[in-house]
């Protein structure tokens, strides 16, 4: 520092090129850090705030409560019983979404013509977003498949599977996997690309069967990819929302613990009614901050347990 | 060659034919799925007898009078709306997604390993619970509402930096001793990035711009929270979905349904344009990194 002052004084440049390049890099980052700061961490911090006060979402004046809403959060039916949904949706929702991709995925890299549309095809409903897509098939789930269940006498088809509480999950799930399979898909097909062509080739020689091939050899080698895939699917499902809105808007109503609660209503959207619908903003904030320690437990324990599984070729 | 495994060969060949009609016949079942939603969307936009949700799927009559009417409606301006916030948002959040990721992939600093772990968690929180605070701070700022474009723009690109981790990954895999002789030959960083970099980089870049310029152009959550039912300040997704309103949907089904062709026709000629660099993108990325 002294030494900067005496070279200033001596009339040649008053910072060290190191510092020098500090400060450039500094000046990078400031517009990035000022919005990052204003949008997430601000954001971020006082939600975490709110959550421990009885803010109503007004500039009022709110008061600390402790616990209290978190407290309030476990005693919510409604919430308790998004949590499950939301558990159950995303176990299905993972194994769906990466089964149909990676079979999708050993089938478009095999030597077929035309390998490359087919890709291109299967990614195109993730363009788009939930919310057009998802009302698409709503009116296909709510119009088109009673028809078509009357006109062949199929008592389960000819209702809306909407409407009913048992098959509205796998209504969401088949929208979901239909939209990010394909997303899924191409980091397979990236990852299949990326085994060595001898390697499988030294292994057909050997007598390996296909199934053995794939189980033995491709599957651990893509370890990697399945990583990043079941972590995208993971956070993904978990906090699914505009799917769940554009089909069922948390509906039909069943019974959850001897009360009315809303079948279909995932975590995300039961967040969202609560501070906004029923404007009970703390305690949505609440849910939050319990949805966030939640989602980060398991997408690390995924993580970890997935790195553990991963081999070098 | 013995006979054994020229017989062996023939027989190789006979059950490759029959795999790759196999696997033909079941991508083409799977693509007929797969298409299902997009012939339904478009046969019913060109539908004219029956502006509501029917139970069947081709027309009776006929008509362009669903596209024709979008204009007389608000869809123009949303539609400006939702073009402007994916191309500013492709373009400022591509320029800071690949300096992100170029520093985090090149430089060595001390926080470099908890700054990536704190992203990736912080990615974890639900965003619309930081929308309430969030929307108070652009009220602030004057950019809700009718103004809800600018604010949704600022949104968009605040988070970016923590989109570093695919194109993090492909720098990666660019040799470092490339940046070594650079440097020793004179070069800064900044020439380093758009000389050497970039040029290897060409799936990544593009990669960055299409999945920047989707996000905005599908979001639904903060674009209807923060236009705040100001038609004006709607995105696509806001508006199409207003039109849905229990009371409303007899009139406008079938000017959604054209509305939605609209909003799928770009992105999709789009990403036809720039598949092969977007997969290049992803293989590069996604798995190596």
């Amino acid at each position: 520092m002294q030494h900067g002052a005496l070279r200033f004084l001596g009339g040649v440049p008053v910072m060290s090129s190191k510092s020098k390049r500090k400060l450039t890099e500094f000046l990078f980052l400031l517009p990035t850090l000022i919005a990052f700061l204003m949008v997430i961490i601000i954001p971020f911090i006082f939600g975490i705030y709110y959550s421990f006060t009885d803010w109503q979402g007004t500039g009022a004046a709110s008061k600390m409560v402790g616990f209290e809403n978190y407290v309030a959060a476990f005693q919510d039916v409604g919430f308790l019983h998004s949590f499950l949904k939301t558990l159950l949706f995303t176990v299905l929702n993972i194994v769906t979404v990466n089964v149909v991709a990676f079979i999708i995925s050993l089938l478009v890299t095999s030597e077929i013509r035309g390998r490359n549309i087919y890709r291109a095809g299967f990614f195109v409903p993730n363009l788009i977003g939930g919310i057009v897509l998802g009302l698409v098939w709503q009116f296909i789930f709510s119009n088109i498949l009673p028809t078509i269940g009357q006109s062949l006498g199929l008592s389960t088809l000819s209702k809306s599977l909407l409407t009913n509480k048992d098959t509205v999950m796998f209504t969401m799930v088949t929208v979901n996997t239909w939209q990010y399979a394909g997303y899924i898909m191409l980091i397979y097909v990236a990852a299949i690309q990326g085994i060595s062509k001898s390697v499988m080739e030294a292994a057909e020689v050997d007598g390996a069967r296909y199934w053995t091939r794939i189980m033995k050899i491709q599957i651990p080698l893509m370890a990697n990819a399945f990583t990043i895939s079941l972590f995208l699917t993971l956070t993904n499902s978990f906090k699914m929302y505009d799917v769940n809105v554009a089909l069922t808007n948390g509906g039909p109503v069943s019974m959850f613990m001897n009360k009315p609660v809303q079948g279909s209503e995932l975590l995300a959207l039961n967040i969202y009614q609560t501070a906004f619908k029923y404007n009970n903003m703390a305690l949505g904030q609440a849910k939050a901050v319990i949805f966030f320690i939640v989602l980060t437990i398991f997408s690390i324990i995924q993580v970890s347990y997935n790195k553990s599984k991963e081999v070098e070729a | 060659m013995s006979e054994t495994t020229a017989k062996r060969h023939m027989g190789l060949k006979t059950s490759r034919a029959i795999t790759n009609t196999t696997i033909h016949i079941v991508l083409i079942v799977i693509s007929i799925i797969w298409l299902i939603p997009f012939v339904c969307i478009v046969l019913q936009s060109f539908r004219v007898e029956n502006t509501g949700q029917v139970g069947y799927v081709i027309p009776k009559v006929w008509g362009t009078a669903n596209y024709s009417n979008l204009f007389q409606t608000d869809f123009p301006r949303w539609y400006t709306n939702t073009f402007i916030a994916a191309l500013v948002t492709a373009v400022l959040q591509t320029v800071i997604v690949l300096c992100m990721s170029y520093t985090l992939s090149r430089f060595r600093f001390k926080m470099r390993q908890p700054l990536m772990r704190f992203m990736l968690i912080l990615g974890m929180f639900p965003g619309m619970l930081s929308m309430i605070i969030l929307y108070r701070v652009l009220k602030d700022l004057g950019l809700t509402q009718e103004n809800a474009t600018p604010g949704l723009i600022l949104v968009y690109i605040a988070s970016s930096g923590m989109g570093y981790y695919v194109s993090k990954g492909f720098f990666d895999t660019i040799p470092m001793s490339l940046d070594e002789a650079a440097r020793i030959d004179g070069a800064t960083r900044a020439q380093i990035l758009y000389k050497i970099i970039l040029p290897l980089s060409k799936p990544i870049v593009i990669y960055t711009i299409l999945t920047a310029f989707m996000g905005p152009w599908g979001d639904f959550v903060f674009a209807r929270y923060i236009a705040f039912g100001a038609s004006a300040g709607k995105n696509v997704a806001v508006g199409l979905y207003d039109w849905l309103s229990r009371d409303q949907i007899s009139n406008n089904y079938t000017m959604f349904c054209s509305g939605g062709v609209l909003v799928a026709l770009p992105v999709t000629i789009l990403f036809m344009f720039l598949q092969k660099y977007y997969v290049e993108g992803v293989t590069g990325g996604a798995v190596k990194g």
